[in-house]
């Protein structure tokens, strides 16, 4: 029969032959031919492998007969391996040419003996090789002797190859020492065998030396370069070393050992110049630093300059010290810090000066330690005290920034939506160039300091040193006037002012007196300083409460009015215009007795609130969450959050003592219903009401106000609901009762109040206004219920329970509560929402779950599998991916496959994209989703590795892209 | 066999799995060194595919032969340490017409010195094609292996054989 010339190639070369069938001589003798072609294939395959060219090391020659000699000790035909038969001989090893074999010398250490070797095993930790090659595996310590050299190593994987002339080592995994050197993984050596012991030479330690980034690292080595050169007489290295040992040895300020470097350095000198420096210059270090020298050189000058009336070359001479000293680097600080100690007062100033431009983060470090423990701390503090000014300057413009950027943030097409606003490109334009020149001004203001300064460290130094007795005042004060410079300061820190400003000594006081802190105790310490004894200090205290700002200073500053002194006098009557600001300062007193600064206080919170939009930080929360989503840093942004919402309480904490400490009550209620309406988020009512909630003991009258006992307007029976809600849960009856009053605004404040006390029971009360109410109760009724579930997690294992939240706000807002709390009894019901209709509330979800983190992955993989619906797989495997639980990685490839729904499909793709792990075997199952039956899944696997290679991949070549990236 | 997840130290090794590495080393040393045509990284490759091997042994399926299994890590390795030197290769002309006559070996005599002259053509070609050679000719492993080796079909590996002995014939009677 024929057969065309494909099935003959498939005949002769394949797998399938065709020998049953009779062929017809065109055929027979096609075939003939390719059965010759074939043998000219086979001996191509007998041939034994060349390498492609000899390497350039001699030992690469040597390997490479090694290795062809093992190939020709194996035929083609049979097995090739000869497996290990290592003849063993009183603890001897041999291969011969044709064989290799392991061998175990103790539980932890194998050899593999290569073609023609020789391993005498000595002890567990010791082996000696003869010839030949071998593969070491081991663990702990052990030695390899050969006749070049000895091998020393910790646990690790090498090899060691003997040839007559010596022994090569390549190290494969691990560190090993060869004589002098160590080597790491890929690195190799060969040692001749009548070499001296490998030692380095002085020259390259010293190359080694300079190489080095660290300055310890960099002693390490000169020393080690000194000390060979030594031993080898080698005195140009002695000199170089020894020069280079003692320069880095005055820049960590060792002058001992500086010296005697430098000495090493003199015996060898021959020159007699070069002796009498380096005496001087050793003489110079016993007393001071080379900056110093600099100093003191500048402080002649300008006296010489003095005396012969050339003032004007001042400055210049003072640019070119500050230039020569400043070209020494930031470590030229160390120097600056150190001449602080010697130098007079001006001196001193101008150190403090010119250290802000070269300090960094461990010369900070140093000025604390020097404040805390050393004598003339006085420059140090000067010096802390302009660097934080400047620091502080710096920090304003990133804040400047930070807003700018978190501006920028909403200027785009799909955010400016979002938002109802309208965005121009220009506007963003702008934002882009000013966050620029802000970032730049501010680095240029640091110079050498990072952008977060370890200031607790700092204050804790001070706070030392501030309530050490032992130490002079004039220290003590100079610490209190850094804290002056500090915008944020704790509480620890206020307890130190506090003890200060009952210090015997008035410069203390005064200095104490200087720290305008908002925080109710300082500014009573402060009203009591202001009938100081010392003049000084009553004028410091008197501007302090001015900075403060505080409506109870005003008493006392009108006091001071009369004060004896003028400076006070003229202190107090500026800071009471700064505090009672639309008052005329001359009608204060009339003024203070009609009202006592009630209006002045509300407005004042009026102004705070106003800044910040909300009032209760879960409104901060739910804002803050919708825009998150378009966060470019989301990480950063719920740090900048967390600490403005910090900053934003302990404000909030000190109007409210203000109020609670001077308004009266009455006044107080009066203002529930004053001007709320313009107050669209009641704030203010809110505020005023927390406020009385504390301040009143009874409240029955409060209560029948609630029930309406006595007319009045929706406005203060609203803040009376307030009040009752900031107090204890007694009037939980008297609230639910409010729910069901006629006045929507009543009910949406009963909502608020039930949430805030947070009553499981009160849940079932709320549920009916979730469902039928006006819109503004029912995400009342829907945060509260949230704030309860918070609180009480249980309330939502009930599905029927959770099914009743209908509208979109509701379940965001029940999200965002869920997630604040982050209890793991919620994930069911996040899940669930995790494929909800409304992008806003998959989003809130996603944050929950996200937020929840913790074995959240555990429970969602468990519900997957027991998930009956496919939409609660989906919802499962997108909380995988929210959750970014890394250990689901493998159950999840396998069920990309396995799963029947594609939209489940897609979610696992996004989830692997989401968690985030570049592993292969990851790439591998997204790019066989890439074949998917259904574009859903396929376009979700695009965007998955998108996401993992951090790029936008054509997506015709994405699998081209994916396989030439780096996959672990 | 222990699998802790630890430093894999061949010392810790089961005497299984040594035997498992000493039937197949040289195998995996011959394909690597008939592609890098270096000892040293043939080696390598050696060491680091039976490393590989060892890490993830709890990932092979025991009902499918361990060759196969280490010679697609092998194969991973080698394609990935001839990527880097990929830019040395000259890629084979993709226009080369398809010759259907076989190489004309009619003097016995002259087959070493015509193997010595494919060799040189199959150094030019990719080295997935080196390899797909390799293991047909000097492994005598059957397509369906090879497809295994190389994650791909059977049906899809005769094709490229197929289509590679084209391109050599072609190459081998235009190189006269």
């Amino acid at each position: 029969m024929h057969l065309n010339f494909d099935e003959l190639q498939e005949h002769v070369y394949g797998d399938r032959r065709f020998d049953h069938v009779e062929l017809c001589s065109e055929c027979r003798a096609k075939v003939s031919r390719l059965e010759r072609e074939r043998e000219l294939f086979d001996a191509w395959g007998r041939n034994e492998i060349r390498p492609a060219r000899p390497r350039r090391r001699l030992w690469y020659v040597a390997a490479a007969v090694a290795a062809a000699a093992i190939l020709l000790a194996w035929p083609r035909a049979q097995s090739p391996v000869v497996t290990g038969e290592v003849t063993v001989r009183d603890k001897r090893m041999t291969t011969s040419p044709a064989q290799q074999g392991l061998v175990r010398i103790s539980p932890k250490s194998t050899v593999t003996l290569r073609p023609d070797s020789e391993v005498l095993v000595e002890t567990e930790q010791r082996v000696q090789m003869t010839r030949g090659r071998a593969l070491f595996h081991v663990s702990g310590p052990f030695e390899v002797r050969t006749a070049a050299a000895i091998v020393r190593v910790l646990g690790t994987i090498f090899d060691v190859a003997v040839d007559p002339k010596g022994t090569r080592v390549h190290v494969i995994e691990g560190r090993v020492q060869v004589g002098e050197f160590e080597i790491g993984p890929g690195e190799e050596l060969y040692v001749h065998v009548n070499a001296e012991p490998p030692q380095d030479s002085a020259e390259n330690l010293y190359r080694k030396a300079v190489d080095q980034k660290n300055l310890d690292d960099q002693i390490r080595w000169y020393a080690r370069a000194l000390e060979r050169a030594q031993a080898k007489q080698d005195v140009e290295y002695i000199i170089r070393a020894g020069f280079q040992l003692g320069r880095c040895y005055e820049l960590k300020l060792q002058e001992t050992e500086a010296m005697n470097a430098y000495a090493v350095v003199a015996a060898q000198k021959a020159d007699k110049d070069d002796l009498k420096w380096l005496v001087n210059r050793a003489d110079e270090l016993g007393k001071r630093r080379g900056v110093q020298m600099h100093l003191d050189q500048f402080a002649r000058t300008v006296r010489d300059l003095r005396a012969t009336e050339q003032m004007r070359r001042v400055p210049e001479e003072e640019e070119k010290t500050w230039a020569s000293i400043a070209s020494k680097g930031p470590r030229a600080c160390y120097g600056l810090i150190q001449a602080l100690d010697a130098s007079e007062v001006q001196v001193k100033t101008l150190i403090a000066n010119r250290l802000k431009t070269l300090i960094d983060a461990p010369g900070i470090a140093t000025l604390i330690e020097k404040l805390a423990s050393k004598p003339h701390r006085d420059g140090a503090s000067t010096a802390l005290r302009e660097i934080l000014l400047q620091f502080n300057r710096a920090r304003e413009l990133d804040a400047a920034a930070d807003q700018a950027e978190w501006e920028l943030s909403f200027i785009g097409p799909g955010v400016s939506e979002e938002f109802g606003e309208k965005v121009d490109e220009r506007r963003g334009d702008l934002h882009r160039e000013t966050v620029e020149a802000l970032r730049r001004k501010a680095d240029a203001m640091r110079y050498n300091l990072p952008r977060s300064l370890a200031v607790p460290d700092i204050l804790e130094a001070l706070r030392k040193v501030i309530l050490d007795p032992t130490i002079d005042e004039t220290t003590r004060s100079e610490a209190l006037m850094v804290l002056t410079s500090l915008d944020s300061i704790g509480k620890a820190d206020v307890d130190a002012a506090l003890a200060a400003l009952d210090d015997p000594h008035p410069r203390v006081r005064q200095s104490a007196a200087g720290i305008a802190w908002p925080d109710h105790r300082l500014v009573a310490k402060l009203v009591e300083r202001v009938n100081d004894e010392a003049d000084l200090v009553r004028h410091q205290a008197v501007l302090s409460l001015g900075r403060i700002g505080s409506v109870g200073s005003i008493p006392a500053l009108i006091e001071a009015l009369d004060d004896p002194s003028h400076h006070v006098r003229k202190a107090a009557q500026a800071s009471l215009a700064k505090i009672v600001e639309p008052i005329n300062p001359a009608d204060v007193r009339a003024w203070w007795n009609e009202t006592r600064g009630a209006d002045l206080l509300v407005t004042r919170f009026d102004t705070l609130v106003r800044q910040w939009t909300h009032y209760h930080p879960n409104d901060l929360c739910v804002g803050f969450h919708r825009k998150l989503r378009f966060a470019r840093d989301p990480v950063k942004e719920q740090e900048r959050f967390e600490a403005a919402r910090a900053r934003f309480e302990s404000l909030k904490e000190f109007h409210k003592r203000e109020v609670i400490s001077n308004a009266p009550p009455d006044l107080l209620i009066r203002y529930l219903s004053g001007r709320l309406r313009e107050d669209p988020y009641w704030a203010l009512q809110l505020f005023v009401a927390e406020c009385l909630a504390e301040m009143l003991a009874d409240v029955s009258e409060i209560r029948d106000m609630v029930r309406g006992a006595r007319p009045q307007t929706t406005e203060v029976r609203a803040g009376c609901i307030y009040v009752l809600a900031f107090r204890n849960g007694d009037d939980r009856d008297v609230l639910e009762d409010a729910l069901l009053d006629g006045d929507a605004r009543i009910r949406a404040a009963a909502c608020f109040g039930l949430g805030r006390i947070g009553d499981p029971r009160s849940a079932a009360q709320l549920l009916p206004r979730v469902r039928v109410d006006r819109p503004e109760v029912r995400t009342a009724a829907a945060r509260a219920i949230g704030q309860i579930a918070a609180r009480h997690p249980t309330l939502f294992q009930d599905a029927e329970f959770v099914r009743e939240f209908a509208s979109a706000d509701a379940k965001e807002e029940v999200c965002f509560a869920l997630g604040e709390a982050g209890h793991p009894n919620s994930i069911s019901y996040l899940r669930r929402l995790r494929v909800d209709a409304d992008e806003r509330v998959r989003f809130a979800a996603a944050w929950a779950l996200a937020r929840i983190g913790g074995n959240a992955g555990d429970v969602l993989w468990d519900m997957y599998l027991r998930a009956e619906s496919y939409l609660d797989r989906e919802g499962a495997a997108l909380g995988i991916g929210d959750v970014k639980d890394s250990s689901k990685l493998v159950p999840l490839c396998d069920r990309l496959f396995r799963e029947p729904n594609p939209k489940v499909r897609a979610a696992i793709a996004e989830s692997l994209g989401k968690i985030g792990v570049r592993s292969i075997l990851v790439r591998d199952a997204l790019l066989a989703a890439l074949d998917d039956s259904t574009d859903m899944v396929r376009r979700a696997a695009w965007s998955a590795l998108n996401v993992l290679c951090e790029g936008k991949l054509p997506r015709a070549q994405v699998r081209e892209f994916v396989e030439n990236q780096r996959w672990d | 066999m222990s699998m802790s997840k630890e430093k894999p130290w061949l010392g810790h090794v089961s005497e299984a799995f040594s035997q498992l590495i000493l039937a197949h080393y040289a195998g995996v040393y011959r394909m690597g060194l008939s592609i890098l045509r270096n000892a040293h990284d043939a080696e390598e490759v050696c060491q680091e595919a039976f490393l590989k091997a060892y890490e993830h042994y709890d990932t092979y399926d025991a009902s499918r032969p361990f060759k196969t299994w280490v010679y697609t890590i092998a194969y991973r390795l080698i394609l990935n340490r001839m990527r880097d030197k990929r830019s040395e290769r000259k890629a084979l002309t993709e226009t080369a017409p398809r010759a259907a006559s076989p190489i004309d070996v009619s003097d016995r005599a002259e087959l070493s010195e015509m193997a010595e002259k494919l060799d040189g053509l199959i150094r030019e070609l990719p080295p997935e094609d080196q390899l797909l050679l390799h293991y047909r000719f000097r492994d005598d492993l059957k397509f369906g292996d090879i497809a295994e080796i190389t994650r791909s079909t059977e049906a899809a590996v005769r094709v490229r054989f197929f289509r590679l002995l084209g391109r050599i014939r072609s190459d081998f009677q235009g190189a006269g």
